[in-house]
């Protein structure tokens, strides 16, 4: 038996479906046998796509000394994984160009999730983690459910809204309250429809409440920690008019520093504006 | 640099040139106006000089002073639910602040 978020998504998944390049990359990159010239080629089939990418393996973003001037190099020194997972935040955007705007101000929300997204790319730097690019998409996607729900339940969720206003109340609590279920669950079923990575679905998923996440713990805690962060700041807006409370633990996962934030500021700002040229302007 | 009447001369804003009275160095260029300066400036009937806009005098340091204060008053209404006994949480608390009074700043210019 599905839940109700579940058939929501079911519901909407033809509408909001990833670009098909996106699944021929990863089957790309599972094959033993492919090439990363192959690859490339793939990549290279959306041309505007593949001149995104290479502006990005150039920008500040990487720093890296030497110019990178295709994308079979891009591939060899970016990585075949991570340049998979820009190509997913590169694309994703326009996944979402029809959502109403009544409700939420789609370049806010974008500016939120990439700020999300840089902020836990910084943290898993900081952490050493394998794809720290993994780590940016999961952010990016984080509160992808929401737009789902602003689309298809407007007047349930502009109810929400004045409730949490007048209540103070956390929308993601004051939404399962009135839904009995909110936009973690819904982003988590689509990017499982999406057939994304666990990790993904579980950031999604469990980024209010990352202490149930049972497996890849590191990705729910970062992405609690950098929403939290980014709401705090206010960059950009998801909705979410109160800063979040920090689980204790999320943070503990994370190891980082007591002043981490502090002395990380300039380093996600930097990257901030980085991503924001990348992905927003087309 | 801007070249204020002396009624606009204000204690705390910085010299950007030089202030000459017959032929004498009276204040030299990047020296900050006290009010022993403005009494002075009134009685040797120097009537204009030139300043630097973009000083921290002690008039700005008054209102950015305000302003975290106006800041704080605003980020707490947000963090009625954060735990600001934890230390990673009042580190982001402090850089909100920190954020929201810049911006309030920027937006009164």
């Amino acid at each position: 038996m599905s839940s109700p978020a579940q058939r929501l998504v079911k519901n909407v998944s033809k509408i909001y479906s990833l670009p098909t390049i996106y699944y021929r990359i990863e089957k790309a990159i599972e094959d033993p046998n492919s090439s990363l010239k192959q690859i490339g080629n793939i990549i290279l089939d959306d041309p505007s796509l593949a001149a995104r990418l290479l502006r990005l393996a150039n920008s500040a973003f990487f720093n890296f000394p030497q110019k990178i001037d295709s994308i079979p190099t891009a591939l060899s020194i970016i990585g075949t994984k991570q340049l998979r997972d820009l190509v997913l935040a590169s694309t994703v955007i326009k996944v979402f160009k029809d959502i109403p705007e009544e409700l939420v101000n789609m370049e806010s929300f974008w500016r939120h999730s990439i700020a999300c997204g840089i902020t836990a790319r910084v943290i898993a730097a900081d952490m050493n983690a394998d794809n720290i690019e993994a780590f940016f998409v999961a952010g990016l996607l984080h509160d992808i459910g929401a737009l789902i729900m602003f689309a298809q339940l407007s007047d349930s969720i502009a109810e929400v809204m004045t409730i949490c206003k007048q209540e103070k109340q956390y929308r993601y609590l004051t939404e399962k309250q009135k839904l009995e279920f909110n936009h973690a669950e819904v982003g988590g079923y689509l990017l499982k429809e999406w057939e994304l990575p666990e990790h993904l679905i579980i950031a999604c998923m469990r980024h209010h409440e990352p202490h149930h996440a049972r497996h890849f713990t590191e990705y729910a805690a970062a992405i609690h920690v950098a929403d939290c962060f980014v709401n705090a700041l206010q960059i950009g807006s998801s909705g979410e008019h109160l800063a979040p409370n920090m689980e204790r633990k999320a943070w503990r996962t994370l190891n980082l520093s007591e002043k981490f934030f502090n002395s990380e500021m300039q380093q996600i700002e930097r990257q901030y504006k980085e991503a924001v040229s990348y992905i927003l302007d087309d | 640099m801007t070249l204020l009447a002396l009624s606009e001369i204000q204690e705390g804003m910085i010299v950007a040139n030089d202030v000459e009275f017959r032929g004498q160095v009276i204040i030299r260029k990047g020296v900050r106006i006290s009010a022993d300066h403005l009494k002075k400036l009134k009685a040797w009937g120097i009537v204009e000089i030139s300043v630097n806009n973009h000083n921290s005098n002690s008039n700005e340091a008054i209102s950015d002073k305000e302003f975290i204060e106006l800041a704080r008053k605003k980020v707490n209404s947000r963090f009625i639910h954060a735990d600001l006994n934890y230390a990673p949480m009042k580190e982001i608390y402090k850089l909100a602040v920190k954020r929201t009074a810049k911006r309030m700043q920027k937006a009164s210019k």
